[in-house]
């Protein structure tokens, strides 16, 4: 026998479909049977396939390979049962299931070892929580580093910024040091050495700024005021700064007047001084004015003294005139006194009785004066009143009352005397004629009215007298009367209604 | 200051036509006058020797001294009541006067009645 025989038709058999009388139904139930198995067991593999085709890291993939041809191999041996129940192929389907034995045999052989490694796989539920403590590491790793980002930009930033300011703060300080209206000076704090110097400190000087630099700061201050005191307690730490006026010295060799401000920039640790720093204010035109006007105040201080000194030298000599003119007036009273003792007709006694009251009222002013202040005004009410209580007790009149009521009124020399003589005239005159030797009143009044005039009236309650109409012409006293009204500008007016009554106006006395 | 005073008035003045006035307006008021003198020593030697009740003293004399150091050194050794005549007003003047016993102060011109009065006070106090 052939092994074609014996693959299919091995001795002669018959098909299985024999075995099964041909019956139609059973015929159609196997194969119908066969036929779905084996279509099944080609689509599973082949799904399997397609799933580990997929999924290339799937571990211990080739298990899956193992079961594919497994059931490839059973779903072939239904198949070849459908071949069988019409071909006696018994030989092929005998191979086919031992194909089938081995694979199968092979796949459980190796399945049970591989149990414990499979188990060892985490599952999907593991996998996703490792999944999740990943995610959220990792999100939390980029919170970090974003942050950690954000810290470097801003750092970055900062350090931009700051560049920029430092930048900008150098640019600004140099505006305002070289175009600052006051001098500004800075040294090096050890050697006195100008580090720089600005424009204005520069221009005070009559020089450019850059000849300056490196010439020694000392050099510009004026000869006699260079005194290093100041600037040595500063550097030696008894002071943290100093302020000065003194006068620094010109290209031009004159003196310029400055006040200066100086103080120490040292180092923050070490304390060391790192840079002298002066401003320097031109006040030059301020401090010559200041030494012009203390020169004119003292000029004026000595022309006061000097003015003082002539005023007291002048009432001085006032003083000195008043008393000769007040002692002269007394030998004048002697000599009308010895004059009076020789006559001894009694007109003539009278006349140079009325004349020594004259003489009185003289003396009376230069007695005020000297007691005045200013040695040139005074009042005139006490004057007035001491004049007339003489004229009163001269004449030894007691009988006769006399009242004197001045408003106060600032008289000098030249309206004192005539009107003091005015008053002794009239009142003489009243105590002569108006009482005939009886009782009587006699009122002397002066009042400063409105618009520059004062009024003198002297009235008496007496029996009426009229100067003017006395016999053999006007009297002495009238004549003084009238022509000292004159002098004074006035207006005299007299009555004799109940009494004389006479009231002279005159222009207010002026004072420089 | 031995015994009792005179009645009689010592007239200093170094003005002699002033010294005489004062001397007849005296003697016409009824007093004596026992003498004049122009100077402080004079003034001083008049009222020891004379010992006025009164003297009338200018303050101003000839010589050195004047007026005051004479009424101090005559109030000090006689104790006559020393009233002053002056022209002068001056404070510092009238403030040394105030301080030397003054028995009157009288201002040139002086006229009767004041001096009168003066002598009258004076002899009363």
């Amino acid at each position: 026998m052939s092994v074609q025989e014996w693959l299919f038709n091995p001795a002669g058999m018959t098909p299985h479909g024999f075995c099964l009388s041909w019956s139609p139904s059973l015929i159609a139930l196997h194969v119908v049977s066969d036929a779905v198995i084996g279509l099944a067991y080609f689509s599973i593999p082949l799904a399997i396939a397609e799933f580990v085709r997929r999924r290339p890291d799937l571990r211990y993939g080739w298990v899956a390979y193992l079961f594919v041809a497994f059931i490839l191999a059973c779903g072939t041996t239904h198949f070849m049962g459908i071949v069988t129940l019409w071909a006696p192929a018994y030989g092929v389907e005998g191979l086919i299931k031992l194909l089938t034995a081995v694979l199968s045999i092979a796949t459980a052989a190796l399945l049970w070892p591989l149990i414990p490694k499979a188990a060892a796989l985490p599952s999907a539920a593991q996998l996703e929580i490792l999944n999740q403590d990943l995610e959220r590491r990792v999100a939390d790793r980029v919170q970090d580093l974003e942050e950690l980002n954000a810290r470097l930009t801003a750092a970055l930033e900062e350090k931009i910024h700051a560049q920029q300011a430092q930048a900008h703060s150098d640019a600004h300080f140099r505006a305002s040091f070289e175009s600052a209206a006051v001098g500004q000076v800075h040294y090096d704090p050890v050697s006195g050495l100008i580090l720089r110097a600005n424009h204005a400190y520069a221009a005070m000087l009559g020089y450019e700024p850059e000849e300056l630099a490196g010439r020694l700061g000392s050099d510009f201050t004026y000869p006699d005021d260079r005194d290093s005191t100041s600037y040595g307690e500063m550097l030696h730490g008894s002071g943290a700064s100093y302020a000065r006026e003194k006068r620094y010295l010109r290209r031009d060799g004159t003196p310029v007047w400055g006040r200066v401000s100086a103080s120490l920039v040292c180092a923050p640790q070490t304390d060391k001084p790192l840079l002298a720093v002066a401003v320097v204010e031109d006040i030059d035109e301020g401090h010559k004015a200041q030494i012009a006007l203390r020169e004119a105040k003292h000029d004026l201080e000595i022309v006061v003294e000097e003015r003082t000194a002539a005023l007291a030298q002048r009432d001085l000599l006032l003083r000195e005139v008043y008393h000769r003119v007040k002692n002269n007036l007394q030998i004048v009273d002697s000599m009308l006194l010895m004059q009076a003792r020789r006559l001894t007709d009694p007109d003539a006694k009278a006349a140079l009785e009325n004349l020594r009251g004259r003489v009185y009222a003289l003396g009376l002013v230069h007695h005020q004066l000297m007691g005045s202040k200013d040695l040139e005004t005074f009042d005139v009410a006490p004057f007035l009143e001491e004049l007339s209580r003489h004229l009163l007790e001269g004449a030894g009149r007691a009988e006769v009352g006399l009242s004197v009521r001045a408003a106060p009124l600032k008289v000098g020399l030249d309206f004192a005397i005539p009107l003091g003589l005015l008053v002794t005239e009239l009142v003489t005159n009243s105590m002569k004629h108006a009482f005939g030797g009886g009782p009587g009143a006699i009122d002397v009044t002066l009042d400063d009215v409105e618009a520059g005039e004062v009024v003198l009236q002297v009235s008496d309650n007496g029996r009426g007298y009229d100067p003017a109409a006395a016999s053999g012409g006007p009297s002495l006293g009238a004549s003084i009367v009238d022509g000292l009204v004159r002098q004074l500008r006035g207006v005299l007016t007299v009555s004799s209604e109940g009494g004389t009554r006479s009231v002279i106006r005159l222009p207010a006395p002026v004072h420089a | 200051m031995s015994g009792p005073l005179e009645d009689c008035v010592a007239v200093v003045d170094d003005e002699f036509l002033i010294a005489t006035g004062l001397t007849m307006q005296l003697e016409d008021m009824g007093m004596r006058v026992c003498g004049t003198a122009a100077t402080a020593d004079e003034a001083v030697s008049l009222a020891q020797a004379a010992r006025p009740a009164v003297v009338l003293m200018d303050v101003r004399l000839a010589g050195q001294k004047d007026g005051i150091d004479a009424a101090l050194a005559i109030h000090e050794t006689v104790g006559s009541k020393v009233i002053f005549v002056t022209g002068s007003r001056e404070a510092a003047t009238i403030a040394r006067i105030e301080q030397d016993h003054p028995a009157g102060l009288l201002f040139k011109p002086v006229l009767a009645w004041q001096l009168r009065e003066a002598i009258s006070a004076a002899l009363a106090s």
